[in-house]
């Protein structure tokens, strides 16, 4: 053996002995190289398993204070799996109510949910807080135009006197100052009526078919209702003027930054001041249409909608940061889930879920804003 | 010493390096035929292997497996979608299909409104209807698909203020206003197959007490005539002329005399018998034989602004195809007959640009002969091509393409370029990365885009060796 081919072998065997540790690192780099080109999957927003941070929050309540106990969580079934949810509301104790198929169930907890709407055939509802008593009131609307009312304090229900139309009730919705509204459109006719004592007596203000209402936060009198087009009151629903939109699919108003009025329709928002004068219109470059549009109601650049694409059945539930600019599907098991309604924890640290076919989801919102 | 080592060193690298090139090839080869789509399940091809010939079984690169597997996925999750369906009759005559999505019934908007009277006018910028009678009005939410405004019935009832909704039976029946009584069609009904030039119309005209009888829509639509049907009362019009019209299963059938009062049909043979298909093969074809030979295709409307493509085409020397949509044909006439005359294959892509998986099978026919017909109106000749809007296919295309005389051609590259944001560096970068032999590449007609990258594409790809050919050179 010469000289070269005895170098040679010196040096394989330091190599494979591990004696070259420059060599050993080479090899080393080549496989960090190799196998970070492999590992391409950028997480999904579920899947991020950063340690979330508790809600900044201390005020959340009731079911989402229950649910924050846990960090380790961002979309978590309630229930009500292979049922569809229609509506959501919840009470400044925090306590959720859900309309589902009909009946209107209670939820104090992840473990306790009771119906409570002992039969009625129920197709709207909505918490009306009266301060003064520390309670609420839910008044609910029935298939045959019924309107009840039913106290969280006495758990029970009232049902009113009224000339609604025997069809569905569409809409329930209240002002600040205690002022209840409920719209109806069917076949058969419809119309608003409006209650100033806590849903005891009612009386038809407008003969406009309604699907839609919502009242200003800061001015009782405006209020805003939808059909088949958009219409403006400023004298408490005593007179209305069709608004110059063709959004017709709801309106919402920032509970403290009120100055703009959200006008929506299935791919966007058209906005405009209160007397309805339009001042932009924002399109979101999505697939589908929208199923769900809420707002945060302590942060007006953060809205949570649903969106989904009927034909292609795909969809769920996205979050936007940048006021509706940009959005960003929530995954996990909520991905491909159709929503139908939104609610807001008080302190919007959890934002509940209504999907159809799928029960009722919580998203942990302070978990998913630190990602 | 020093040397020795850094020889080792090289050597080894070299080794790893044959070794990831080696384990790569492996992993893509098992890949590719893991992945390769099992004709028959993936796309619902005709059952009968013998009848139907696709190019397939002969991918070159990571990039056609994809293509054809993401089609096939498609086309497998239309069909699925589509699955629960609703004939929909109107005052009795049937109108239009409707589908259950997701628990919600949805119609399709146009047909159903037009027929009680509504002015629907599209907004496109908010994806919305506007519907319009008399005083009242209303912005209507849609949900597209194809092109196809769809709505809740729910929706529908409310906005076009509907009497009566029945569903029973796959059927949904509306009613609105006073019903209108047509003459309905009695005696000995024999349905057979009714051809116009060769090409089958429909398989279920009718001749009774020696009349033949043609579904009125089809035979308008197929001469891409306006055709409307009027509930309220209760007849129908082609071009705005009323037309003589009876009942038969809902559907308005007039007399083969009656309909050639309205269209001139000197030009055109009819024939009518009871064979169903001419037992020819079902052709979809994806790639062109393995030679070094592929083909540039151009799919949807073509206008003025086609010329600039036309321009670089020509200033390098390339044939290109053109899968025209039929309903701008007529005003664009000239580009027709430019894009032809500078050699160019002119070839069908639908009348209307649908999800033709949505539309009854009669209207699909329709949607093919009338664009067969426009083109032979300007041109003299008729195409023998037809590509799918959006690659959407299923075995009953397949087999209605087969009877009018067109082949099915789907494409192996996509060149990405109808994405909105596609740069022509993009464009360059994804054909000339994923050729292969018999390549069809598919691209668009009315993009900058593409118009800027198609020299380059041109370029490299003749360097490599690639001939530029009409797609009549890579198909039988």
């Amino acid at each position: 053996m010469n000289r070269r081919k005895k170098d040679m072998m010196k040096e394989l065997r330091k190599i494979f002995m591990f004696e070259n540790k420059k060599f050993i690192m080479l090899l080393l780099m080549i496989a960090a190289l190799m196998l970070s080109g492999c590992n391409q999957d950028t997480p999904a927003l579920e899947e991020n398993n950063e340690e979330p941070l508790q809600s900044v929050n201390s005020e959340a309540k009731g079911l989402a204070e229950d649910l924050l106990k846990r960090s380790d969580w961002q979309v978590e079934s309630l229930g009500f799996e292979d049922t569809t949810v229609n509506r959501l509301a919840i009470t400044a104790k925090g306590v959720l109510y859900a309309q589902v198929e009909g009946d209107i169930y209670e939820i104090q907890s992840k473990e306790q949910a009771v119906s409570i709407s002992e039969g009625k055939e129920i197709t709207a509802f909505h918490i009306v807080e009266l301060e003064e008593d520390n309670e609420a009131i839910i008044v609910a609307g029935g298939s045959n135009g019924e309107i009840y009312t039913y106290s969280t304090a006495e758990k029970s229900w009232q049902k009113a006197e009224t000339d609604t139309f025997e069809a569905p009730i569409s809409i329930i919705s209240s002002s600040t100052a205690g002022d209840i509204y409920v719209g109806q459109s069917s076949t058969l006719g419809g119309g608003l009526w409006k209650s100033q004592d806590r849903g005891k007596t009612w009386s038809k203000i407008s003969d406009l078919t309604v699907r839609g209402i919502t009242v200003h936060p800061k001015e009782a009198d405006v209020i805003y209702i939808v059909d088949k087009l958009a219409y403006l009151s400023t004298d408490g629903g005593n007179s209305f003027i069709k608004i110059n939109t063709v959004a017709n699919y709801g309106v919402l108003v920032h509970p403290i930054q009120s100055d703009a009025v959200y006008h929506a329709f299935s791919i966007g928002v058209e906005t405009t001041d209160i007397e309805g004068n339009i001042s932009s219109y924002l399109r979101f470059y999505l697939e589908g249409s929208m199923t769900k549009l809420q707002l945060n109601p302590i942060d007006v650049n953060e809205w949570l909608m649903g969106f989904w694409d009927f034909p292609s059945g795909r969809g769920g539930l996205y979050y936007s940061g940048n006021h509706g600019t940009l959005w960003s599907q929530i995954g996990g098991d909520l991905k491909d889930k159709l929503v139908l309604d939104i609610a807001y924890s008080n302190d919007a640290s959890v934002a509940f879920v209504a999907t159809r076919d799928n029960g009722i989801w919580a998203v942990n919102l302070s978990a998913l804003r630190n990602n | 010493m020093k040397r020795h080592r850094m020889i080792l060193i090289i050597v080894l690298i070299v080794l790893v390096g044959i070794g990831i090139y080696y384990g790569a090839r492996v992993h893509f080869k098992e890949k590719l035929e893991a992945d390769k789509p099992i004709v028959g399940e993936d796309i619902q091809e005709p059952q009968d292997p013998e009848e139907i010939r696709i190019g397939v079984d002969n991918y070159s690169n990571w990039h056609e497996v994809q293509n054809h597997n993401s089609i096939g996925e498609a086309n497998a999750y239309a069909e699925k979608r589509l699955e629960k369906s609703y004939n929909v009759y109107l005052n009795r005559v049937f109108v239009d299909i409707g589908y259950d999505w997701d628990g919600i019934v949805f119609l399709p908007i146009r047909s159903i409104g037009e027929g009680l009277n509504w002015r629907i006018i599209w907004i496109p910028d908010k994806q919305m209807i506007q519907v319009v009678k008399g005083d009242e009005e209303a912005f209507v939410d849609v949900v597209n698909f194809f092109g196809k405004a769809y709505v809740s019935l729910d929706i529908l009832a409310h906005v076009l203020n509907l009497d009566s909704i029945a569903i029973e039976d796959g059927k949904i029946h509306i009613s609105e206003g006073d019903i209108k009584e047509w003459q309905q069609g009695i005696g000995e009904i024999k349905g057979s197959s009714f051809y116009i030039d060769d090409m089958k119309m429909t398989d279920a005209a009718y001749k009774l007490d020696e009349d033949i009888y043609i579904p009125s829509k089809i035979f308008a639509m197929s001469f891409g005539r306006i055709y409307r049907y009027n509930a309220e009362e209760g007849f129908i019009t082609i071009d705005g002329n009323r037309v003589e019209a009876i009942l038969i299963d809902g559907i308005p059938y007039s007399q083969l005399a009656h309909l050639e009062e309205i269209i001139d049909t000197a030009d055109h043979s009819f024939s009518y018998d009871a064979m169903g298909n001419k037992g020819k093969k079902v052709e979809v074809v994806y790639k062109g034989p393995d030679k070094k030979r592929i083909a540039l295709t151009f799919d949807d409307y073509i206008d003025a602004e086609v010329l600039p493509l036309l321009d670089v085409l020509d200033a390098h020397d390339v044939k290109g195809s053109f899968f025209i949509i039929g309903n701008t044909i007529d005003v664009n006439k000239d580009i027709l007959e430019e894009i032809y005359n500078r050699g160019h294959i002119i070839a069908n892509h639908t009348w209307d640009h649908l999800n033709n998986h949505s539309i009854p099978e009669d209207e699909f026919r329709g949607q093919l002969i009338s664009t067969q017909l426009v083109i032979k109106k300007h041109l003299g000749i008729v195409p023998k091509y037809y590509r799918p809007p959006g690659g959407y296919y299923n075995s009953k295309m397949l087999k209605i393409a087969r009877d009018i005389g067109l082949k099915t051609v789907m494409w192996s590259l996509n060149s990405n370029d109808a994405s909105f944001d596609s740069k022509p560096a993009h464009i360059t970068e994804q054909v000339l990365k994923n050729l292969s032999n018999g390549s069809i590449i598919v691209m668009h007609t009315k993009r900058k885009s593409t118009i800027e990258a198609l020299p380059e594409i041109i370029k490299k790809a003749r360097q490599q060796g690639y001939e530029f050919v009409g797609i009549d050179a890579l198909i039988p």
